[in-house]
């Protein structure tokens, strides 16, 4: 009777997702093996992802794009985990630099981006700084980080996006749980290393796991920011996805729809392996709890 | 410090930006004029988008409101077999990016006819928004203590009431933290409202990206800080909740 209500409770949300959110991803699927072909002269099968496969522009994007996504998010763990460390302790304007900290995690990435550009381009301010002071002397003696093949540009707007989303559930943590488990190993003698590597890494581990799937989810999919900071070539998955879209030839729109389905593929996949990471950190930290 | 630079450099080009007339390489300082300001506020696109946002922005919030609230209650009162699973599921649009699902949203919301209504925009983004809401009030639940719902309906009070008088007031600042959350996702989307919206819809995001395509800097930095003020009203309301209670906010951050 209360598990019915529950579900009864729980339904309208469900819904609402099934309707649009898994229905667009498995219409998707069906598009991109020619189910409702638009042309005629065309059969349903996996021909749009064998040509895509073949392709090198695909498989350039595949590797830049997983590339940006990974560097993003081990980076913006590193600096996550950092800051978090050094924002522990109270000391003077604390507050100022937890609001500071917060800062950027609701600004919208095409914000961030923007900021990137004119900030880091090789006409932006920083380059004007330089000339300025006499190190540089023309913009292109400037390095490119916006624009550039490598996706620095990108990855730095991410990181700016990610770290305080990593950090903040980071310090809730070492503010709060943590701290008693850190007091009792410090208690029996542990030094700060010993303690971070084997107290607080341990502890911070499901939280940083659980956030980083979502930036690392983000990063790989992203579409404005590779849009305004990106090279032509490679070009971030999305982008090439949205491309081959809005193509005149209809004929590449199954392309179009399996690059989208590959990045639902991975993200999917992610979201799998990290669960089951989840659920087995679980079961250990429910059987040391155990043991002491 | 590593974090006051990261945080607020990126903020001093758009802002001076915002108020140049003419920035050419390399001078460090702009020609100070208000023309991108006096655009921004006397362009009839530029004011439409605003409301068009706004309107878009709000009619999600409240949609995802009511159509989230009663799941987000169940997942913060009560156990149940498969609650993990759920919410996961819930969590999915969050996850999942908007370029795997938008296109078969683009197939199925045209024979639907909701393609370039503002409708179509609305129920678009509340897919993505519901995580949020949900995720956001399911925390607020999460300490919300049941018995005084049955005390009132004890006491009389219709299930109306009860809503209103009782629940509501008891988690109305996590409720106020939830919406806004959902509103600055709403607020923030930009390849959904295009393939969904096409230019029926305009919001301010698709705005921005053709100001960044024509290269007007200066209006587009203009444009830029009006985009982030419904971000600052959400940190200053989180921060409050944050100094009063640790890190209250961490509730928000786990989704």
């Amino acid at each position: 009777m209360s598990d019915r209500k529950t579900w009864i409770m729980l339904m309208p949300a469900l819904l609402v997702i099934v309707a649009f959110f898994i229905a667009p991803l498995v219409y998707s699927f069906l598009l991109s093996l020619n189910f409702f072909s638009i042309t005629s002269n065309t059969t349903v099968g996996f021909q749009a992802y064998a040509s895509i496969l073949g392709s090198k522009s695909f498989i350039d994007s595949l590797a830049f794009s997983l590339t940006i996504a990974a560097v993003s998010t081990v980076v913006s763990i590193a600096v996550a985990i950092v800051v978090s460390m050094a924002l522990r302790r109270t000391f003077i304007g604390r507050k100022l630099a937890l609001f500071v900290y917060q800062f950027n995690i609701p600004v919208p990435h095409l914000v961030v981006a923007i900021s990137v550009l004119l900030l880091l381009s090789q006409t932006g301010l920083v380059s004007r700084m330089l000339f300025a002071l006499g190190i540089i002397s023309a913009p292109s003696d400037f390095p490119m980080i916006v624009f550039d093949q490598s996706g620095l540009g990108i990855i730095i707007a991410f990181v700016l996006k990610f770290f305080p989303f990593i950090g903040i559930a980071v310090l809730s943590l070492l503010l709060t749980t943590i701290d008693d488990y850190e007091m009792q190993a410090a208690t029996l003698g542990a030094g700060p290393l010993r303690r971070f590597v084997y107290v607080l890494l341990p502890m911070m581990m499901p939280s940083i796991l659980f956030s980083s799937i979502l930036v690392f989810a983000y990063a790989f999919g992203s579409y404005e920011v590779p849009f305004l900071l990106g090279s032509t070539y490679p070009k971030a998955l999305s982008i090439l996805s949205y491309q081959e879209f809005t193509d005149i030839d209809l004929n590449s729109r199954p392309q179009a729809l399996a690059i989208a389905n590959m990045i639902t593929l991975v993200v999917v996949a992610m979201v799998i392996l990290a669960y089951m990471q989840l659920n087995a950190m679980n079961r250990m930290g429910v059987r040391k709890d155990g043991e002491a | 410090m590593f974090l006051y630079a990261a945080v607020v450099l990126p903020v001093i080009p758009i802002v001076m930006w915002s108020f140049s007339f003419r920035w050419a390489y390399p001078r460090l300082v702009p020609e100070w004029s208000s023309r991108a300001w006096d655009y921004v506020f006397g362009q009839q696109n530029i004011v439409d988008a605003i409301i068009t946002s706004i309107a878009v922005s709000t009619a999600v919030t409240a949609l995802s409101l009511v159509l989230g609230y009663t799941a987000a209650k169940a997942l913060g009162t009560r156990e149940f077999k498969g609650k993990t699973a759920v919410e996961i599921f819930i969590l999915l649009p969050a996850i999942v990016p908007v370029i795997s699902a938008v296109m078969g949203m683009q197939g199925i919301f045209t024979r639907l006819y909701l393609t370039d209504t503002f409708l179509g925009v609305v129920i678009g983004h509340t897919v993505f928004t519901m995580p949020y809401m949900i995720m956001g009030l399911s925390s607020v639940f999460r300490n919300y203590n049941m018995e005084y719902e049955q005390a009132a309906r004890t006491l009389g009070a219709d299930r109306w009431s009860v809503l209103m008088e009782v629940t509501v007031p008891a988690i109305f600042p996590g409720l106020v933290v939830a919406c806004l959350f959902a509103f600055v996702v709403s607020w923030s989307q930009y390849l959904l409202t295009l393939m969904i919206g096409g230019t029926a819809v305009e919001t301010l995001p698709m705005l921005l990206f053709a100001l960044m395509g024509s290269g007007d800097y200066a209006v587009a930095s203009a444009v830029s800080i009006v985009f982030i003020l419904p971000v600052l009203i959400l940190l200053v309301l989180t921060s409050r909740f944050l100094t009063t209670n640790g890190v209250a906010s961490g509730g928000i951050n786990q989704i």
